[in-house]
């Protein structure tokens, strides 16, 4: 049977950090409120319970800290590194309510006040994060059909700009744009030949084509639909094909509806002949503007780390200062 | 004629796996996005930066100890606000009480309380500018709740107090002690409820026309009530020893003296004057005798002796209380100015009636003196004890909430009797 909203059944919960961080909130606030009550000055941090609040709260910020470590060695045989991001996510909360607890809910000054902050940014942050971790990668799968590794997408954006160049190319002959290839080795590798005049020959034939292709049109259209449609991709399908299109071209292409409207307009003003290219050219762009969308999506997946993450190490280290020193005094 | 070239053939495009595969560039690995490796890099650089700029404070460079400091200090304590070790002398440990004491003496409480508390278990610091001394009333009910069990020998009627309710805390004055002061005095007669003039006096008198404030005291003490400065210009009268009218309107009156002794000197001294002035008056008859005194010497003694009983036994009873004669002399009982709890052994006045607590009238001075004394305008005598009932103090300290609801608002735990001067 599973528990609604938690998407768990009751065995799972029942062995889940969750469970834990529940107990433990408990437990911590049945343990506080008559502390609070009884406290002859008011709860504060340098009492027994705030004290025995801080250590509980400062063990389970040193274990978040160690889920990147745990990440980096998921071979290692300290639990599954999904059990760790689930207590990393409950405990987190548990750690937050005792500190909480060992403040006696007052936010202080100096010190005490910036790790308060910080603790509640880390802690909103993670809480965000772990939010857009769930609904984003569900809205990826239903936006982007066509996706790629997010650091291929530079290089996923060239090869179709490559590719819509050469399409066009068919019809309006040489566009007069050229690209350096980078030296780069795919995952398709380079086909081997054995025989060095094979080699030569595979190599000569590719630029024949590409000699062919470019010095005249390989569909025949009329001259007009052909400057048309050079103009077309030279002004607002090409520079959409870049790394950073331009506002005016993402706007053009800021939706599938958009793209396939577009394409449509070109497919009433082009001959027939061109139809084909122009529903590749559509595909093309219809995956280049996926490719954007996927590239927003993982900025706002995993952008909130650019807080939680650094600012948790600083914490950590204005902890243990905050530590030291108030024991001291 | 030249073969014309077939036209290339125009493939469509097909999204298969093996062409998505065949896309990836392998090297990739090698070249991490810029996303990943700046967060990576502020994963070292920002708790670096973190420990680099808190190390001036901890090295407390221009006093930046102070950003540790988990509250502002006390007003008192501002001073040294940015020298943590004026008070946190040992490291790693709580304040001690040497440290309080290196200033404040802090005397104990009770000879037999149970135990005696540290000066920070009371005293908690480091919440902001307020008096330190106002300390929360749970560490005076944490042994005034159950006296018995926190003190030893404990005569204190009201063993169970927990607060400044009528239920949890007694009451100022029970009834068991009057005020025994040895003088006839009626609050009721100078107030009375309907104005009349006596004595060329407008009654009903205010308070403050006898009940003045000391102003050089910081709690406005009220200064004793005197003879000379309150009650003279009414009561003259019953220092006049005249008793058959020689001596004239002008005869000035005995003096107002503790020393009877003084007292028929003068009456002696001004009937000697009389006789120097007017011989013949020793041959008028005294009172009722019919016939004059034989000499002058006897004429003297006999109009001294009596002038003198017609004082201490007519006149000075309007206010005194009259005691056995003594060696000759008629004499009243001794009073000593009138103020607070009369005590026979206190020359200088009494003790307060409130012997736990503390009163300052002027921290009070904006309410009525009848707002609280309320039975002083019916009250006719002497023993009438017109400390206010607990009552008229509940609606400003009963449960507002704020510091005046507060034991030490009152009450002292340091007996001050027993303080010793410290030096810094």
């Amino acid at each position: 049977m599973k528990v609604p909203f938690l998407n768990s059944s009751i065995p799972q919960l029942l062995n889940s950090s969750l469970l834990w961080a529940a107990v433990g909130a408990v437990a911590a606030l049945v343990a506080y409120v008559p502390y609070a009550l009884t406290a002859p000055n008011g709860p504060t941090g340098g009492s027994a319970a705030g004290l025995g609040f801080a250590f509980a709260g400062s063990a389970l910020i040193v274990f978040e800290c160690l889920l990147g470590l745990r990440k980096k060695y998921p071979a290692s045989p300290f639990g599954r590194v999904q059990t760790w991001l689930q207590a990393h996510v409950w405990l987190g909360l548990l750690g937050f309510l005792l500190i909480l607890l060992h403040a006696g809910f007052r936010w202080g000054q100096g010190l005490a006040a910036l790790l308060m902050w910080l603790f509640a940014i880390i802690t909103a942050s993670g809480v965000v994060g772990l939010l857009l971790q769930t609904w984003i990668p569900r809205r990826m799968t239903e936006l982007v059909t066509h996706e790629t590794l997010y650091e291929q997408i530079p290089e996923v954006v060239r090869l179709l700009r490559l590719e819509a160049d050469e399409r066009v190319e068919f019809i309006t002959a040489d566009l007069g744009v050229e690209e350096t290839e980078p030296e780069l080795l795919y995952a398709g590798g380079r086909k081997f030949y054995f025989d060095p005049a094979q080699r030569k020959s595979a190599a000569e034939k590719v630029a024949a084509e590409r000699e062919r292709r470019k010095g005249a049109p390989q569909i025949a259209v009329e001259e007009d639909a052909r400057l048309a449609l050079k103009a077309h991709y030279l002004q607002e399908i090409r520079p959409f094909l870049v790394r950073r299109p331009g506002r005016f071209h993402r706007r053009l292409f800021g939706a599938a509806a958009a793209v396939a409207a577009y394409f449509q307009y070109l497919r009433t003003i082009l001959p027939v002949a061109s139809h084909d290219v122009l529903r590749d050219l559509e595909s093309i762009c219809e995956e280049r503007r996926q490719l954007a969308v996927q590239e927003r999506l993982h900025l706002w997946l995993h952008g909130w780390l650019w807080a939680h993450v650094p600012l948790s190490m600083a914490f950590l280290v204005l902890a243990v200062i905050h530590a030291v020193v108030s024991l001291r005094y | 004629m030249a073969k014309e070239e077939k036209p290339l053939e125009y493939e469509r495009r097909i999204l298969d796996t093996k062409g998505l595969a065949q896309r990836i560039d392998l090297g990739y690995l090698g070249r991490p996005h810029w996303l990943r490796t700046w967060r990576r890099r502020l994963t070292w650089i920002l708790p670096l930066v973190a420990a680099a700029g808190a190390a001036p404070f901890v090295a407390g460079i221009a006093g930046g100890r102070k950003a540790f400091s988990n509250g502002p200090v006390s007003r008192s304590h501002a001073i040294f606000e940015k020298d943590c070790t004026v008070c946190h002398a040992q490291a790693f440990s709580r304040v001690s009480d040497a440290a309080c004491k290196k200033c404040h003496d802090g005397p104990i409480h009770k000879t037999n309380a149970a135990g005696e508390a540290g000066c920070a278990q009371c005293h908690a610091e480091h919440r902001g500018a307020f008096v330190l001394a106002l300390v929360d009333d749970r560490n005076c009910t944490r042994c005034h709740a159950d006296l018995a069990a926190h003190g030893k020998n404990v005569r204190l009627g009201a063993t169970r107090v927990t607060g400044f309710r009528p239920d949890r805390h007694p009451e100022f004055y029970r009834g068991k002690e009057k005020d025994r002061r040895p003088l006839r005095l009626n609050h009721a007669v100078h107030m009375p409820a309907q104005p009349k003039t006596i004595r060329n006096m407008k009654l009903p008198l205010q308070c403050a026309a006898c009940h003045v404030t000391d102003r050089t005291s910081p709690t406005g003490d009220l200064l004793p009530v005197t003879f000379e400065q309150h009650c003279r210009q009414c009561h003259e009268r019953e220092l006049e020893f005249d008793v058959y009218q020689v001596l004239g309107a002008q005869a000035a009156p005995a003096p107002h003296t503790k020393d009877p002794k003084a007292i028929h000197e003068f009456i002696t001294e001004t009937y000697s004057r009389l006789l120097a002035a007017d011989p013949l008056v020793a041959r008028r008859p005294l009172g009722r005798d019919l016939e004059p005194m034989p000499n002058a010497d006897a004429w003297l003694a006999a109009a001294a002796a009596q002038s003198a009983t017609f004082l201490f036994e007519r006149k000075c009873k309007y206010c005194h209380e009259y005691e056995e004669a003594r060696s000759g002399f008629p004499v009243v009982r001794k009073v000593s100015p009138i103020r607070g709890h009369h005590r026979e052994d206190s020359p200088s006045g009494g003790e307060p009636w409130l012997e736990h607590a503390r009163f300052s009238h002027r921290a009070h001075r904006a309410a009525a003196c009848a707002s609280c004394h309320q039975a002083a305008a019916s009250s006719a005598r002497t023993e009438d004890v017109l400390v206010p009932k607990m009552a008229s103090c509940l609606p400003c300290h009963g449960s507002t909430g704020a510091l005046q609801d507060r034991c030490a608002q009152c009450h002292l735990y340091h007996d001050k009797t027993k303080e010793r001067p410290t030096s810094l």
